[in-house]
């Protein structure tokens, strides 16, 4: 993975389901090469892509699809996967209840039908639905009793959490988030990592 | 590990993936299936209240997809290389975008359930199938299995996923034989073989 070239496919401007592995190639140091599409260029594409969806990432040429799959690999490869086979569940329960929440934000707000359904959905996604999403998660800390989701040290459990709280759904985590010191203390370790504050800083000011 | 006890509904649903990984490597994993009644008076007392949940040495994990790798992995049916893992794990998810869509054809309104319906048959299912087609014509081992040339994980993700299309349409996926070949190798297998034998049919 050293020397593997690495390049990732998404939509101009998103953070949405590339971020996750966006910070774990910044935790990793790993340098790679992002192509942006806009949603004319998507369309042209998807008739080709591996799995008719975004993110793809490039891997020495060969292209493989599905968000989550992609930070696993990745994950692993870098060793931030956990030591042993129970940590792979743990990251892996966090991750797919992380895409769980992420649904419920489709169904309830994205493809609400009109601006009443999206109020709705936005209210209920900010009382109801984060503080369920974030009580997982404050409860896998707790579990762990660690600090981190799997182990004791950074995984991509918890660049998961982080995303969650900080990216496209921080919005509706927002106002719960004081409720969570498990799920706080996890986001200030996860922004305190070097490699993660120059991705961050980065970003702000590009 | 100690035996491990799932607890979920009948369905096959997000449970089955991990019924079959148990059934191919030979090991037992204890069922405690129930139904939504009986669901919604245990919830409160789970850890998580979702299911389904798996119980390994006295200690609550959930989230289906999460289970079944974890399973594969402890048994020698997931990827020799990492990169053998992505292509597994794409593959289990893929499955679960398709279960999604299926979903929706069993809960909501008679007028989503017949749309959602109608975009499986013209839409979903062809893209989705055509999809494991390719991946499968792409082992350079041609085996028919989709990674190497044994069984891993994807294969049986690959069964499962199909399986609804399947009993809905069996003469649809004729017009992929690497998939069909495939279906065959995979129910043949020893383990899967005898527990396909006495499974009972569900839709999804």
């Amino acid at each position: 993975m050293a020397d593997s070239e690495i390049k990732l496919v998404y939509f101009i401007n998103q953070a949405g389901r590339a971020e996750a592995t966006r910070l774990l190639l910044a935790a990793a140091g790993k340098k790679y090469e992002e192509v942006n599409v806009n949603l004319e260029q998507w369309l042209q594409m998807k008739p080709t892509a591996p799995c008719g969806t975004l993110p793809i990432i490039e891997i020495d040429g060969k292209r493989f699809g599905q968000s989550r799959a992609i930070a696993s690999y990745l994950a692993r490869e870098f060793g931030m996967f956990g030591k042993q086979n129970l940590d792979g569940l743990k990251i892996d329960q966090t991750a797919q209840v992380a895409e769980d929440f992420v649904l419920e934000f489709a169904n309830k707000y994205y493809f609400a039908k009109d601006a009443e359904q999206k109020a709705k959905g936005a209210e209920t996604l900010k009382k109801e639905t984060a503080p369920k999403y974030l009580g997982f998660f404050e409860k896998y800390i707790q579990e762990e009793g660690t600090g981190f989701i799997a182990g004791s040290e950074l995984t991509l459990g918890d660049i998961v959490v982080f995303d969650v709280c900080t990216g496209f759904l921080k919005p509706f985590v927002d106002d719960c988030l004081d409720n969570f010191p498990l799920v706080q203390a996890l986001i200030k370790t996860v922004e305190s990592n070097d490699n993660i504050k120059q991705y961050l800083a980065k970003k702000k000011s590009p | 590990m100690s035996k491990p006890k799932m607890t979920y509904f009948k369905y096959r649903g997000r449970g089955e993936l991990s019924r079959l990984v148990m059934a191919a490597a030979g090991k037992e994993l204890e069922q405690n299936i129930v139904d939504v009644p009986s669901w919604l008076k245990i919830k409160p007392t789970t850890f998580f209240q979702r299911v389904p949940f798996i119980e390994i040495d006295g200690e609550e994990y959930h989230q289906g997809n999460a289970i079944a790798t974890y399973l594969a992995r402890e048994n020698g049916l997931y990827g020799e290389t990492n990169l053998e893992c992505l292509m597994i794990d794409q593959v289990v998810q893929l499955k679960e975008d398709l279960l999604l869509e299926e979903i929706k054809t069993f809960v909501g309104s008679d007028e989503g359930k017949d749309q959602a319906a109608k975009d499986l048959r013209e839409t979903v299912y062809p893209r989705i199938m055509q999809i494991f087609d390719k991946l499968i014509k792409q082992n350079p081992a041609k085996s028919g299995f989709l990674i190497g040339d044994k069984m891993t994980l994807a294969d049986l993700a690959i069964l499962e996923a199909s399986q609804s299309c399947f009993q809905s349409n069996p003469r649809f996926l004729s017009s992929f034989p690497d998939l069909m070949r495939l279906r065959e190798k995979v129910a043949a297998a020893d383990g899967v073989r005898q527990y396909l034998a006495t499974r009972i049919q569900r839709g999804i």
